[in-house]
């Protein structure tokens, strides 16, 4: 999770400073890894962290010659190679990239693509999530 | 603590914020003069619960307990074990709390916080000791070769004061919560407990008639805190609250209205008769709100796995 977050955080910004990220899986239904790095990464934005880029992350697993995106804790149970891809959307930067398996060059490039693409989806769900938080704080509270 | 300057209560241009944070007496002070606190409640009145029973579908009991935003999670897992010796007809129940590093400002990585070991002193006091809050006996697969054990995790994740009172309800309604599956023996003559959907394929054969269902609880306790601070009452504190009060008192009661605790630990101030009864009067109506929540969110829950058997 280090890896994946490190990059996208301006630390020369903060010269003295220890950011201490924690995490909590509370129900393991898969996919656990690349939704904490999502999660880490929204709670750095929201803490006010000066960010180059918010950190999506997915998990991709190929099962039978498919690709299945988001695999649930069954899925992961059952497939032959798994691909973890985390970007940074705007300089399109991957900032850690985990394969297990065997991946045929094809599938790769396809299994990236896909991979891809969904982080620019997700990343788009962390703004609109981190935008509705500001609104609320600054409306008045009831 | 030294008196405060005066220069500061005259300015208004300080930020509330800094104040706060600088002068935090003087901040309260202002408030309570006024007879509310700075989240509006009055002096006593507790904070809004919310109470998500099942909130955790890969164990087998589980509730998310959230009072004002103190957030406690409790799990319930449940394995066959050999019983003991000394008690053969006797589960057990094991209980294990945690503080999430993000639950307080206060946490420093390496070092446990103070206050886990108090709360898990008190909710065993509360729940193992004495042996009839839950009923062991009511775990018991086959006398002297089966029982089921239940592990009781606490994972507080948002320490805002009242702690104990919140890791109370969630255990309740964490236990309350709990399935306990049905047992079968296989054919060396192990317990085995039987999956929700291979119950067919078994062909019911070998499964034990009167293995439990849920968990027999006896006595409930559930909790309130309140905290002294110059002279006023205040009911379930939140973190800043505590921090400030010269001292608290938790009150543990039973569904009768019994008390089974009340813990003062020590404080500036000593609290006289008059103030523990108004604590335990406070404590009592706390608890008649706080079981008829309980049962709304267990109801609640039951309905929605009852369809999935």
């Amino acid at each position: 999770m280090q890896q994946a977050l490190e990059p996208s955080v301006q630390l020369d910004k903060f010269p003295k400073a220890v950011f201490d990220v924690s995490a909590m899986v509370l129900e393991a239904g898969g996919s656990d890894l690349p939704i904490l790095i999502t999660a880490a990464s929204v709670a750095l934005a929201d803490a006010g962290v000066e960010l180059y880029d918010l950190v999506p992350a997915v998990q991709l697993s190929k099962q039978a010659g498919q690709l299945l995106l988001d695999p649930s804790l069954e899925e992961s149970g059952a497939e032959e190679g798994s691909l973890l891809v985390s970007l940074m959307p705007e300089p399109n930067e991957v900032t850690s990239l985990t394969v297990r398996g065997l991946w045929a060059d094809s599938e790769m490039r396809d299994g990236l693509e896909l991979a891809l693409g969904a982080c620019g989806q997700l990343k788009a769900a962390m703004r609109e999530a981190l935008l509705a938080a500001v609104e609320g704080e600054e409306n008045p509270e009831k | 603590m030294a008196a405060p300057s005066t220069t500061a209560t005259a300015s208004d241009d300080i930020d509330a914020e800094a104040f706060k944070r600088l002068y935090p007496e003087q901040y309260y002070d202002r408030f309570l003069s006024e007879g509310v606190r700075p989240d509006g409640r009055p002096l006593g009145r507790a904070r809004a619960v919310t109470i998500g029973a099942g909130a955790i579908t890969s164990v087998d009991g589980s509730a998310l307990v959230k009072v004002g935003r103190t957030t406690v999670l409790a799990g319930v897992r449940l394995e066959i074990i050999r019983p003991d010796e000394m008690s053969p007809s006797l589960g057990q129940l094991a209980l294990s709390v945690e503080l999430a590093p993000f639950s307080s400002q206060e946490y420093r990585p390496g070092r446990p916080p103070d206050h886990v070991s108090v709360i898990t002193q008190h909710l065993t006091t509360a729940l193992l000791s004495g042996g009839d809050a839950v009923e062991l006996t009511s775990l018991c697969i086959a006398q002297g070769k089966a029982a089921w054990r239940a592990s009781l995790d606490l994972y507080v994740l948002d320490a805002d004061g009242c702690v104990l009172d919140a890791a109370l309800l969630a255990v309740l309604a964490a236990l309350r919560n709990t399935r306990i599956p049905p047992v079968r023996t296989t054919r060396e003559g192990h317990y085995v407990a039987v999956g929700g959907g291979r119950a067919g394929d078994a062909g019911g054969e070998g499964i034990i008639e009167s293995s439990p269902m849920a968990m027999q609880l006896g006595r409930c306790p559930l909790g309130l805190t309140c905290c002294l601070y110059r002279g006023h009452l205040l009911v379930d504190p939140t973190a800043d609250e505590e921090r400030l009060a010269e001292c608290c008192v938790s009150v543990v009661l039973d569904q009768h209205g019994r008390l089974q605790g009340v813990y003062k630990l020590g404080g500036k101030v000593l609290a006289d008769a008059g103030t523990l009864v108004k604590c335990t009067e406070a404590a009592r109506l706390r608890y008649r709100e706080l079981s008829g929540l309980m049962e709304l969110s267990l109801g609640q829950a039951a309905k929605g796995t009852g369809g999935n058997g």
